[in-house]
């Protein structure tokens, strides 16, 4: 088992960006809205998020999906984050009055953006919002920080009254009210989470339903670090307070964190000594995965977004977009097969 | 503040989803004005530019609720919309057949360059949005 971003079958990919398919997931989400399922159309309909700030205030409604034809938004190779909260990367910053991400189909996968959110309202503007039937999400490599509603209402970072979320290597950063919050009477799935500096919790399970939490990490929060009840199979959490629940928790631990000034949440090798080894779930059966944040191969767990302690492996394409140089391909030879084709490699031009 | 809007040019087709997809009219996305648009973005969808506070834009891209606020199943999927004769008003030279047509690209409130988009002129708000639930024009 390798990234924990799924895919799914016959997938139809468009590209969102300045002079791209689309520049709004809105009129994308229109276009394509349908019946997905092998009843229907029997299409993942992708769309690559190739900008920030590229769109505002998100609503995914309609269509009819399941596992294998989700409706999946993801950022593109080129554009993903490194973990550290910021423009210049894949994901958006809303300022529309209302949830930044609102889902209420079931079967959508958000996977690798960086999600901000600045409203002033009376009502409750989230940064993900997920509806009674928005059953199934995935929420994926995300970094959503800087959550703000200036109004008399509030903000989350997620709230969820959907069945069977699954939230995994993701960041709750600087969220007005709660990180992560579960409303819903179902089951969520949380690995890996790292909840800090939110204003009003961490991770809360307000609901009656089955949250449960395996290698999560939730310190500095204002409030409880981990509230309300945690279901069986919980494990390995981590909490600056005494709220770390399940089997094996470190509680009133000390987590410093790289540069947390400068929201950078990546752990240091203090750090990993102070929580300790978190549980392994490249074979777990529910959603087995290996990559961390920095879509690093995991080989010791622990708790929180960041396992590996290693300098993460950047890709031709990461550099590609930090320094913003042009790549022209380039014909290195003939291909082994001998069939008269040639192998074309990228190369940087200086 | 200027924002962009987009409408949806025709009626999408409904396809037994927790909600309708959107009809000819609704008021599909808005936001802050960015000046540019998506190639599979012209066809479908007219684009305007509007002259709006932040609370004006409370809601427009809302879907059908009910009493308590949740999402009613088989309900609209957006309850704000922007009728043709409106814009007829607005601009004479307004012509809804051509804008129904995905065949061709029809933006007579904007112009669009290579993938930027300039307005003509913004619109006034007022009396431009009707709820389709209460039937009535949307108060700002």
């Amino acid at each position: 088992m390798g990234s924990p971003w799924r895919t799914g079958l016959n997938e139809s990919v468009s590209q969102l960006g300045p002079g791209l398919d689309y520049t709004s997931v809105n009129l994308w989400e229109a276009a394509v809205q349908g019946n997905h399922t092998a009843a229907g159309d029997s299409t993942t309909h992708v769309l690559e998020v190739q900008a920030h700030a590229s769109d505002q205030a998100w609503t995914i409604s309609g269509s009819i999906n399941d596992a294998d034809h989700p409706m999946i938004i993801r950022g593109h190779v080129a554009h993903r984050h490194h973990g550290i909260p910021g423009p210049g990367f894949a994901g958006f910053a809303n300022t529309t009055v209302t949830h930044a991400i609102w889902l209420a189909d079931s079967f959508v996968f958000i996977q690798g953006l960086v999600v901000s959110h600045a409203v002033n309202s009376a009502g409750n503007m989230h940064a993900i919002r997920i509806e009674t039937g928005g059953d199934h999400a995935q929420i994926v490599d995300m970094l959503i920080a800087n959550v703000v509603n200036t109004g008399t209402g509030t903000s989350r970072g997620i709230s969820n009254s959907g069945a069977n979320l699954i939230v995994v290597n993701t960041l709750l950063h600087n969220n007005q009210n709660i990180g992560f919050y579960n409303l819903n009477i179902n089951s969520s799935l949380l690995c890996n989470v790292t909840a800090t500096g939110n204003n009003q919790g961490g991770i809360t399970n307000a609901g009656s339903g089955s949250v449960i939490a395996i290698n999560c990490l939730a310190t500095g929060n204002t409030g409880s670090q981990f509230g309300g009840t945690f279901a069986a199979g919980s494990t390995e959490n981590v909490s600056s307070d005494a709220t770390a629940p399940g089997t094996n928790p470190v509680i009133n631990a000390s987590v410093g964190y790289v540069d947390a000034l400068n929201d950078n949440f990546h752990l240091t090798e203090a750090d990993r000594a102070a929580i300790g080894t978190g549980a392994d779930l490249s074979t777990d059966p529910t959603f087995p995965f290996d990559r961390d944040i920095d879509r690093a191969t995991i080989l010791t767990w622990y708790p929180g977004f960041d396992s590996i302690n290693a300098p993460r492996l950047f890709t031709q394409a990461d550099i590609q977009h930090v320094l913003r140089l042009p790549i022209i391909p380039e014909v290195v030879g003939a291909s082994s097969g001998g069939s008269g084709g040639s192998v074309i490699r990228r190369r940087r031009r200086y | 503040m200027r924002y962009e809007l987009a409408i949806a040019a025709h009626d999408f087709p409904n396809t037994g989803g927790w909600l309708q997809n959107v009809k000819e009219g609704d008021v599909v996305m808005v936001r802050p004005a960015m000046g540019i648009v998506g190639t599979k973005e012209l066809h479908d969808f007219l684009w305007l530019t509007v002259d709006l506070l932040p609370h004006e834009v409370e809601g427009l891209m809302s879907d059908e609720r009910d009493l308590t606020g949740q999402p009613v199943p088989g309900g609209l999927k957006r309850v704000f919309a922007i009728p043709f004769t409106t814009l007829k008003t607005r601009m004479s030279s307004f012509e809804s057949i051509k804008a129904r047509d995905t065949r061709v690209v029809y933006q007579p409130f904007v112009t669009i360059n290579k993938g930027h988009l300039t307005p003509v002129a913004d619109m006034d708000f007022a009396g431009l949005v009707v709820n389709r639930k209460l039937g009535m024009v949307r108060s700002v």
